[in-house]
């Protein structure tokens, strides 16, 4: 098998006689292989992607040492036109590059430019739409594609180009679960039936493994692990902040050395006396309070239409959120999760039906008032910060409420020191590291202390460890202060981690509502609803277990016990084979 | 006149104007009607058959013949171009943006030519100007004078050229893709840097509107009021201007960060697909001219001609005096 990728002694500085940004990489890749690139954010994984499709240093300007080679071609003296051709990209955010307004213009922008005859630009432009199956889609508007048909735009945009490589820098970290679906599948289609080669960096290990032959792992800026996919689960990925599927944990848990499964099936089919030994048993789960705190939110009887639109975003629904509460919008893009939030923070006015906010009808309560019971949190922490440095931008809300300078700086220094980013309170905030730029746009909102907190996506973009941390502090400042936080969410193990309750949205309604075991247990029977439970919850359904465990937590207790009758069960049978060879006494 | 009335007389008339025309675009369009302005959808009718260089040049001829004749044939152009869109997707939704923003083009052409035309070119042109109402002489050195009767009758015919040349150029962005757009300015020898600039751009607009919109709301949830000062003290209502004011350039300087990210974005991801990588591009659809666009080209010259000539016969650029 030809190589396809030589990378050696890899060293990339942006600020000279500053830290590198990755140190001494070595990192061979065979045509054909799909390799996994993983690590925390701010690793050096888009370095090293970068580096290996000539934007750095062709584009970005960065001091380079060792070598990458490309089928051969040194990227560092091979023009950006000549790689274009042999490694295709595809990066996090496809709005940035897509450039026209029809799907086949798109895809044609590339071969025009290399100036090819029209009649092969056709040919490319067909057979790129039809890799990732967007046919029905050729002359379709690109701005009304959804997520998932955006990013398959993006590869063929790039498979245009007829590239012998694919490299993707996190593609999925934008799309929800079903176009997250939608660009694996044509990953899989790319690498089973053309044997391409792909690299590919991605949060989203647990779905991913299937697909890809080997794991790279960057801690601190070098490799830490290079081995084939079952090889490298049995080492601690969490260690170094990557989230592992929860069947290959559990595979550890139970002793297992060999090759560790990766999906909820390889798991029933390897482990059959597991599977026997759980078959239809009791789980015990820790009963809920059954008190709940006063009434936070309430949403009664409330339709959303847009200006100008024709279609309900949803109709007549009915909630309530309760203080003290953490609750889970889950459901399909579109559904009117971000729709729900931006109502209860006032942005949006129902148009029929009445909310309440600790009671009040929404309508009375002022703007200023609003905002220092609710707190909102957007998707993107970017477009929350708007001030020239860290510490004025957590006052912005303090001053406004009519606190003096010195109060407003006591209460925002307060509030940087409780989420550590005090030591930055003089920086711009979009110098901060993507995991800081979130935690200050959560900062500059609890700083008013509100009694309701709004979350859309808080860990989007961030690697599992990062997002587990902001769940985490979220969850102590509930119980600190009682708050009702209701967070938007497409990661199905967050939502079963850390809500006390999740709402379901589909179809411009309310599907379920409920603990999410029981939310879960839903959407075993509704595929549409597009909820990929936790592994831990599909693995323990399928056994039927009473009631399915919805974290690995729940399950512990049950497998140590197993995990120490196994262990028992296995001496005795060695230690009688020893007695019937007459070996030894145990 | 009571030199005090005449002061917040001109300051009231010079800022009527360019208020009205935002209230207009914003208030009648909406964010979501000014950003579908800027998504184009593909129709069948010939409008959409026509090559985008002869929309162009559609452009050009409409705004050129309107600058050299009278006043009511930019009239008949400005009714001639509403009647195109007729035969766009969706014709009532395209009115519901043109319209308005044809409107706004006309009422802020007219306000200013109304205030800001010297009055010795007015009393050339209609032998008197007479102000309505004279602007202290302070107001000279942004070159307004005052209002009147022959400046306002003046600004209605100056604005009819506008509205025309603003009603042709949506047609062309209406009924032509960018890539279509791209490729006809290229093919017209514009430079394939600024041909792609003008299209990304039109591409980013709706993003860049859309970005601009969560920054203001971000300002909202974290208790920022947009709303009027609800008092009647002007130091409270200065007081809010001013903290508006503020509010809005923070959020500037967000969006140019938020922009310029964007734009490096853009700029690694055309790199990494060819871009610039020849002297010249090919097409995927090369734009050749059908008949119907050797007719409309006929027609534009035509058109061209007969402006020439009846400027020629007395029916130049004069302001009609009635």
């Amino acid at each position: 098998m030809a190589r396809a990728l030589d990378v050696k002694n890899l060293s990339i500085w942006y600020n000279l006689g500053g830290e590198p940004a990755i140190h001494d990489i070595n990192l061979t890749v065979d045509e054909g292989e799909f390799v996994l690139l993983v690590g925390r954010t701010g690793s050096g994984k888009s370095t090293l992607l970068n580096s290996i499709n000539g934007v750095i240093p062709n584009v970005i300007r960065a001091k380079v040492q060792g070598s990458v080679k490309v089928f051969g071609k040194e990227t560092k003296i091979t023009q950006l036109k000549d790689l274009s051709t042999l490694v295709g990209t595809v990066y996090q955010t496809p709005e940035d590059q897509i450039f026209s307004l029809v799907v086949e213009d798109d895809v044609a922008f590339g071969p025009e430019n290399l100036a090819l005859s029209s009649s092969e630009i056709k040919d490319r432009v067909d057979q790129s739409i039809e890799l990732v199956g967007l046919q029905s889609k050729k002359r379709f508007p690109t701005f009304l594609l959804s997520g998932g048909q955006k990013q398959r735009l993006v590869i063929a945009d790039a498979l245009a180009m007829r590239p012998k490589m694919l490299i993707l820098d996190e593609p999925t970290s934008m799309l929800d679960s079903l176009g997250t679906a939608e660009v694996f599948s044509t990953l899989k289609k790319l690498r089973d039936e053309f044997g391409m080669t792909i690299i590919m960096a991605e949060h989203k290990v647990e779905r991913v493994l299937g697909l890809v032959d080997r794991l790279v792992l960057i801690n601190d800026k070098s490799i830490a692990i290079d081995k084939p996919i079952r090889e490298a689960l049995l080492d601690d990925l969490n260690k170094y902040g990557i989230e592992e599927p929860q069947v290959s944990y559990v595979y550890k848990l139970i002793g297992g050395r060999k090759s560790a499964p990766i999906t909820v099936q390889e798991f029933l089919d390897y482990e059959k006396e597991f599977v026997e030994h759980f078959k239809g048993s009791k789980l015990d789960v820790p009963q809920e309070a059954a008190s709940r705190g006063k009434v936070a939110v309430e949403f009664d009887g409330v339709s959303f239409m847009y200006e100008r639109s024709k279609d309900w975003v949803f109709k007549n629904i009915d909630f309530n959120l309760y203080e003290g509460e953490f609750v889970s919008l889950v459901g399909p893009n579109g559904s009117g999760k971000t729709t729900a939030l931006r109502l209860i923070s006032g942005l949006q006015k129902p148009s029929k039906g009445q909310i309440r906010i600790l009671g009040r009808p929404i309508d009375s309560i002022n703007r200023r008032e609003l905002s220092g019971l609710v707190g909102y949190v957007f998707q993107d922490p970017d477009q929350m910060l708007f001030n020239t440095n860290v510490l004025s931008e957590v006052e912005f809300t303090p001053r406004l409420r009519g606190l003096n300078s010195s109060e407003a700086e006591k209460k925002a220094l307060d509030v940087l020191s409780l989420f550590g980013l005090a030591g930055y309170k003089s920086e711009n905030p979009h110098r901060l590291s993507v995991g800081q730029r979130r935690l200050l746009s959560i900062a500059s909102v609890l700083v008013n202390e509100p009694k309701i907190l709004l979350l859309d996506e808080p860990t989007r973009g961030l690697d599992w460890e990062t997002g587990e941390d902001v769940l985490n502090f979220v969850k102590k400042l509930v119980k600190e202060r009682n708050m009702a936080v209701i967070a938007v969410s497409h990661n199905m193990k967050q939502a079963a981690d850390h809500s006390d309750r999740v709402i379901a949205f589909y179809n411009g309604g309310i599907v379920a509502n409920g603990d999410p075991r029981s939310v879960f247990s839903q959407a075993e029977a509704h595929p549409e609803w597009s909820l990929v439970p936790p592994q831990i919850f599909q693995l323990t359904y399928s056994l039927g277990m009473v009631p399915p465990a919805i974290r690995i937590s729940e399950m512990k207790a049950l497998i140590s016990s197993y995990v120490e009758s196994t262990s028992e069960l296995k001496r005795d049978i060695k230690c009688l084979g020893q007695i019937l060879l007459g070996l030894k006494y145990c | 006149m009571n030199i005090v009335f005449l002061w917040i007389a001109a300051i009231l008339l010079i800022t009527m104007g360019p208020l009205l025309t935002i209230y207009l675009i914003w208030k009648v369009i909406g964010f979501r009607g000014y950003m579908s302005l800027f998504q184009f959808i593909e129709g069948k009718s010939f409008l959409y058959r026509l090559d985008p260089r002869i929309k162009i040049l559609l452009a050009i001829i409409i705004t050129t013949v309107s600058a050299f004749t009278i006043w009511w044939i930019s009239a008949i152009f400005l009714l001639a171009m509403l009647s195109l869109y007729f035969f766009t997707v969706n014709p009532s939704s395209k009115y519901r943006i043109v319209l308005p923003l044809t409107l706004a083009t006309f009422l802020g052409t007219a306000w200013e030519e109304a205030l800001f035309t010297n009055p010795s070119l007015l009393t050339e042109l209609f032998g008197i100007d007479t102000f309505i109402v004279p602007f202290p002489v302070q107001f000279q050195i942004i070159g307004a004078y005052g209002l009147s009767a022959q400046g306002f009758f003046y600004g209605l015919q100056i604005a009819f050229r506008a509205a025309a040349a603003i009603a042709a150029g949506f047609l062309l962005v209406f009924t032509s893709s960018p890539a279509d757009i791209l490729r006809s300015l290229e093919k017209s020898k514009v430079p394939v840097e600024l041909g792609f600039a003008l299209v990304v751009a039109q591409i980013a607009i709706p993003k860049l509107l859309e970005s601009a919109m969560t920054i203001l709301d971000a300002m909202r949830v974290r208790g920022f009021d947009f709303g009027p000062a609800h008092s009647k003290d002007p130091r409270v209502i200065l007081s809010k201007f001013f903290q508006q004011i503020k509010a809005v350039l923070m959020a500037t300087a967000s969006i140019i960060i938020w922009t310029l990210k964007g734009a490096q974005n853009i700029a690694v991801s055309a790199d990494l697909r060819g871009f610039r990588a020849n002297k010249t591009r090919t097409y995927y659809h090369e734009l050749y001219f059908h008949r119907i666009d050797w007719i409309s080209f006929a027609l534009l010259i035509i058109i061209f001609a007969v402006g020439v000539y009846l400027s020629g016969i007395g029916y130049g650029p004069l302001a009609y005096n009635p």
